[in-house]
């Protein structure tokens, strides 16, 4: 037996429901070869509760860990790194709580947060050291950990209830459409539940048009100048909570 | 393959719940470990810590995930961001394990057995020349816990070791916990092993506890040094009188206060202190 076909067989037993030892291990084989059967799905199952600490909080040992078991025969990981562990777990609980859309939202602000946290650096643009800007072409750039997600429920304060150690409210809709947004200030992971408005926003915004064209495009149905005060209102909050690492008012990449 | 200079010293490593006694005052340890895989990532808090923690510590990275048994062979972007931690840290050197953890892309994250054989030996040569190529310095490979044999195996593990030292040029991280609990499940005697293994090719020296799950010792990480592995440490550091030694605590860790109790522990188990102090 070939050395990759010995690894084979033994990846298909670890992964195999049934505790089974492939025929060439030695001695007591199913007990021994169990230390590993269980170790591997043991550690998968606690990478998940550390990541999902609140979701398993809010869903409860049994309904967790069975989502758990779904994931580690659906998603098998394959990164080097256990951290990335988790990366489609939210999509899981979407698909499996369809009619409870907060489990999957605040699966995804937890992997969010996490993300954020060990995500790349970057120095956050200060309102006072801007100078002039031609803000007519002015473009923004956005932290790398930035990360947006369309949301129905008060996942948020769910969230942040659990962190805070309280009881957390009941699930519920929120009345309009809305976003979570999660990024990184210096190093604390930071996130807020944005409206639908300043969701589309950030969202041209990150597309990379200038702050005229975000204007413009947000101005439909609305006085021009209305929509001026509203987007710089907007961009101020985003550069004082340190979303924003730099605003370029370069020439149009084509001049004349 | 360039020669590497012992460490003699005394150390632990470097866990998340510590972040802060190593940011707020003085830690009486000669140098510390980083598991290698939490640092290799893009920002934030945990490469803040290490840069200030190397301000003051000579450090070593230990990893989990380079996989030196695999054969298909070794993952050049993994080695790349480990490299890229390397030039960050400027480690003593670098260790990972003798194992492998997957196969056809599939990654258990566990340190699984090899048997030991001819082939594997060859797989797992070029594979540390690789990384050592790679990387442009010699590694440190550690002797794991197993807890199954396999009807393949024509050597033990010390010949295994002395052979990847011999033909490779690598060095070796002798986990002292691991020779006692594979002992206890394999049925052999640590001695014959501490004869056998290459010593001179040692740099680092492991200690942890471990836990025990029937006939089976396994290597948790999770409990104080025990007795029968503080006694064959002793044996070692007869026979290695220059290494760098730690306490290796994962699971279960207590406070840093409690940890270095332990290594001073480590320390009055090492004969030539035993000596010095008589
Ligand atoms: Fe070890």
């Amino acid at each position: 037996m070939t050395l990759v076909a010995l690894q084979r067989a033994f990846v298909a037993a670890l992964r195999d429901g049934e505790r089974r030892a492939p025929a060439f291990i030695q001695g007591d084989a199913s007990t021994k070869f169990g230390v590993y059967h269980n170790a591997y799905r043991a550690r998968l199952r606690d990478a998940l509760r550390e990541n999902f600490e609140k979701t398993w909080e809010w869903l409860g040992d049994s309904r967790f860990d069975e989502a758990i078991s779904r994931y580690i025969a659906a998603c098998p990981p394959s990164s080097w790194t256990l951290a990335d562990f988790g990366d489609r777990f939210a999509a899981l609980l979407d698909g499996l709580y369809p009619a409870d859309p907060e489990v999957g939202e605040l699966a995804w602000l937890e992997w969010e947060m996490h993300r954020a946290f060990i995500g790349a650096d970057a120095a956050p643009a200060r309102a006072e050291t801007l100078g002039d800007i031609n803000w007519e072409n002015a473009r923004l750039r956005f932290v790398p950990t930035l990360r947006l997600r369309p949301v129905s429920t008060n996942a948020g304060a769910i969230w942040s209830a659990l962190a805070a150690g309280e009881t957390p409210p009941a699930a519920e809709a929120l009345p309009a459409s809305a976003a979570l947004c999660v990024w990184r200030r210096d190093l604390r992971p930071s996130f807020r539940t944005i409206d639908a408005r300043e969701f589309m926003a950030l969202r041209t915004a990150l597309s990379g048009v200038s702050f005229g064209d975000l204007c413009k495009l947000m101005s439909a149905g609305r006085e021009d100048h209305q929509t001026v005060v509203e987007i710089g209102s907007t961009v101020a909050r985003w550069l004082a909570d340190e979303m924003i690492t730099e605003i370029s008012a370069q020439a149009d990449e084509f001049p004349g | 393959m360039e020669t590497l200079n012992s460490f003699d010293g005394f150390g632990l490593g470097l866990r998340t719940v510590h972040f802060n006694d190593y940011l707020t005052r003085e830690i009486p340890v000669d140098f510390v470990e980083i598991i290698s895989e939490n640092f290799m990532i893009e920002g934030g808090r945990p490469l803040r810590v290490l840069d200030a923690v190397r301000e003051r510590h000579a450090v070593v990275m230990h990893g989990v995930s380079m996989s030196l048994g695999s054969a298909g062979g070794l993952d050049p972007d993994y080695l790349a961001r480990l490299k890229a931690l390397a030039e960050r840290a400027r480690p003593l050197w670098i260790s990972d394990h003798l194992c492998w953890t997957g196969v056809d892309g599939f990654n258990s994250h566990d340190l699984l057995p090899l048997p030991y054989t001819e082939e594997a030996l060859d797989v797992v040569c070029a594979n540390i020349r690789f990384a050592q190529d790679f990387l442009e310095r010699p590694i440190l490979v550690e002797n794991p816990s197993s807890y199954v044999a396999f009807s393949q195996s024509v050597m033990t593990e010390w010949e295994f070791l002395r052979a990847l030292c011999e033909r490779t040029g690598c060095y070796l991280l002798l986990d002292v916990n691991n020779i006692y609990v594979s002992a206890v499940n394999h049925g052999f005697d640590p001695s014959d092993y501490i004869d056998g293994a290459p010593l001179d090719r040692v740099r680092q020296i492991h200690l942890a506890g471990h836990s025990v799950n029937g006939d089976l010792l396994i290597d948790t990480h999770d409990h104080d040094v025990p007795e029968p592995v503080w006694r064959l440490y002793e044996t070692v550091r007869r026979r290695i009188p220059e290494a760098a030694a730690m306490i290796e605590r994962d699971d279960n860790i207590p406070p840093l206060g409690d940890l270095l109790g332990e290594l001073d522990i480590a320390r009055a188990h090492t004969p030539r202190n035993r000596e010095a102090a008589a």
